[in-house]
């Protein structure tokens, strides 16, 4: 029941929902209304017949005392006619006390009225009553009952005496009057009411079109709304209501198109300022490269004509050169070695924020293991245990990788040589999608307050005489990964040693 | 600068005169710049080798074994001096090692592609310089053997 009500809400148009209740209503109505109608006037109607029947039943009793007196029918004749006439009235019928017919007109044969025929209220069965009872009734008649008395003697002298029982008269009035009439009452009553539910009918639907063509015309318009059309405007016509939402949607839609036009022209003006940044980041990085170029050509020249004719000098005036003079030549020449370093340092750290990456997956284990094996003897001799432990793979530029891994692991190692055995391991933790890489030693270590130092450009915890290096190792670890996406730290504790972490983004497939 | 036999055996092209001076006392250490022509910039390189200009007189079929060539040079630059002598068939031959303060990878790729036949960086120390310069001599002069040239 439910199911066929929600498809009915559901399936139906407003407008076909709401004149079906309303038919539906009204054709209830119309029928109860005719049905109650109808039973009214019948109620009424049939009081007055019966009482009418009554009164021409008691008429005819009065009229047949004499008749009855003489056992003339003649004489009942005139009045059974007279009875005969009133509408409806079908039957008469006159009998004497000891129930013989006198007289009989029309159909009052219990026969004709096959129906069961029943006593009515107030007529005993001794027929004792002194005026005219309904006596029984059938489907389409009633039967009147009234007793005769002889008259009663007028005459002052003479004692009243008791009226005497002479017979009865019988009177059937049909009921096809009644039946005629309420049938009629019924039929009236539902061809108005059907008249007005068709009226109504036809109004609730001129009404309903008012109010759904509009909001139809208002939903085909939001539809092409919807599909991009634009400068669509509802018209502001029908009922009130419809017309307020149609106004609503022409604010709605003017509201849009101001935001649309504003979202493009930020965007126009978005795309204008990105050009013009990439042009001047284009420029600039075409100047760092430019000035890269120069430095890595021109810089280099008067620092090999100061390390060449230092040497020279040495060569060909070392014997008017005192001890001093020596030493203060060789000064010279250290400084233009360490100044060359810096040179190419700082060309290496610019060309790590400037090559392109080439993403593959890389091995990190191997990795270790591969740098390790290649770093130079110098760097690797002395007593060095270094634990490589099981780490998982990456994705990233494999050259700048192995960079990282040459500056981390070199670096380790050299800070661990002031410790008998310099012990080293390189490991690795997963979470919080990423993948940690750390180096750890046992070496010189770090006071944490300078921890923010450890990885800026050319910035040094140590003087060169205690570990050599120009401070540019970590700058370039910090800025491959960054470029990688990711993040690098490191703890340490002076004379303890130090742990220089880096993370990167865990390759999809390797999260579970 | 040539010597009186009119053979040259390294053609040095180098603007700055410090570089060039411990280049040529490096080769002179070992005995190898007793035939070399020294030039200022790329200009005098081409006018040296197609005989132009200054050396108009000079024989064009009298070639030099080697030239060491730096990148960074007036006038024309040491690549446009290189792109001419490998794209000319009469100099084509000659073996030209690039001899420059440079180590940038574009520097290496363009010369390659160019034809170079070898590419050195100088180093900034002295005696490796030295020795990088004696050594580069000693290969192309004594131990490389060059095509034979029918000059015209």
């Amino acid at each position: 029941m439910n199911k066929i009500f929600n498809a009915f809400l559901l399936k139906f148009t407003f407008q076909r929902q709401l004149g079906i209740t309303i038919a539906l209503g009204i054709l209830v109505l119309a029928l109860f209304s005719s049905v109650v109608g109808s039973w009214q006037a019948n109620q009424r109607v049939q009081g007055n017949l019966l009482e009418q029947g009554l009164h021409i039943t008691e008429s005819l009793a009065r009229q047949s005392a004499l008749a009855l007196i003489y056992v003339s029918p003649d004489n009942a004749a005139e009045a059974a006619a007279a009875t005969l006439d009133f509408p409806g009235v079908v039957g008469v019928e006159i009998r004497d006390a000891n129930r013989r017919v006198l007289l009989r007109r029309g159909n009052t044969d219990p026969a004709e009225f096959p129906l069961q025929m029943k006593r009515a209220d107030g007529a005993d069965k001794n027929g004792t009553t002194n005026t005219a009872v309904l006596d029984a009734e059938s489907q389409n008649a009633w039967r009147f009952v009234a007793p005769v008395y002889s008259q009663p003697a007028s005459s002052p002298f003479q004692e009243e005496a008791a009226p005497e029982l002479l017979g009865t008269v019988t009177v059937v009035v049909s009921k096809a009057e009644l039946i005629q009439m309420t049938t009629g009452i019924f039929v009236a009553n539902l061809t108005t009411s059907f008249s007005f539910a068709l009226l109504i009918l036809l109004l609730i639907r001129f009404l309903t079109n008012r109010m759904t063509q509009p909001l139809n015309q208002l939903s085909s318009i939001m539809g092409r709304a919807e599909a991009g059309e634009s400068q669509v405007r509802a018209v502001l016509a029908g009922p009130k209501d419809i017309a307020n939402m149609a106004h609503a949607f022409n604010s709605m839609m003017a509201v849009l198109e101001e935001r649309a036009a504003e979202i493009s022209q930020l965007n126009t003006d978005l795309e204008r300022r990105v050009a013009e940044r990439t042009n001047e980041l284009a420029a600039a990085n075409q100047e760092l490269e430019s000035f890269s170029y120069s430095v890595s050509h021109d810089l280099r020249t008067p620092l090999r004509a100061i390390d060449g004719f230092s040497r020279i000098l040495l060569e060909d005036y070392a014997g008017k050169l005192d001890d001093e003079g020596t030493r203060l030549l060789n000064v010279v020449r250290d400084n233009t070695s360490r100044m060359s370093q810096l040179i190419d340092d700082i060309l290496n750290f610019s060309r790590t924020g400037r090559l392109e990456l080439t993403f593959s997956r890389i091995d990190m284990e191997k990795l270790a293991h591969t740098v390790l094996a290649e770093l130079p003897p110098e760097v690797t001799g002395g007593n060095l245990q270094v634990e490589i432990e099981a780490i998982p793979p990456t994705k990233g530029d494999s050259a700048m990788m192995h960079q990282v891994f040459v500056n981390l692991l070199s670096n380790a190692i050299k800070f661990s040589r002031v410790k008998e055995t310099a012990s080293i391991k390189v490991g690795a933790y997963t979470g919080g999608g990423e993948t940690v890489y750390y180096v750890q030693d046992n070496g010189a270590g770090f006071d944490m307050q300078y921890a923010n130092k450890l990885f800026g450009v050319f910035q040094r915890l140590h003087g060169v005489t205690e570990f050599e290096g120009t401070g540019i190792g970590l700058a370039i670890v910090k800025r491959i990964v960054n470029r990688h996406g990711g993040r690098v730290w490191a703890e340490g504790e002076v004379g303890k040693g130090a742990t220089f972490y880096f993370a990167l983004p865990t390759p999809p497939q390797q999260q579970s | 600068m040539t010597n009186n036999n009119g053979i040259v055996e390294i053609l040095l092209v180098e603007d700055n005169p410090t570089d060039a001076e411990l280049a040529i006392r490096s080769l002179k250490k070992s005995g190898l710049a007793n035939n070399l022509v020294w030039v200022k910039d790329g200009a005098e390189a081409l006018d040296f080798l197609f005989c132009k200009g200054s050396y108009a007189g000079r024989d064009t079929g009298c070639i030099p074994r080697v030239i060491l060539l730096d990148l960074r040079l007036p006038k024309v630059d040491g690549m446009e001096v290189l792109r001419t002598i490998k794209s000319n068939d009469h100099t084509k031959h000659i073996p030209v090692v690039v001899l420059t303060s440079s180590k940038e990878d574009r520097d290496i790729t363009e010369s390659y592609e160019l034809g170079v036949n070898s590419f050195i960086s100088k180093p900034v120390e002295f005696e490796a310089f030295a020795k990088t310069v004696a050594e580069l001599g000693m290969y192309w002069l004594l131990i490389n053997h060059p095509p034979v040239i029918t000059g015209k």
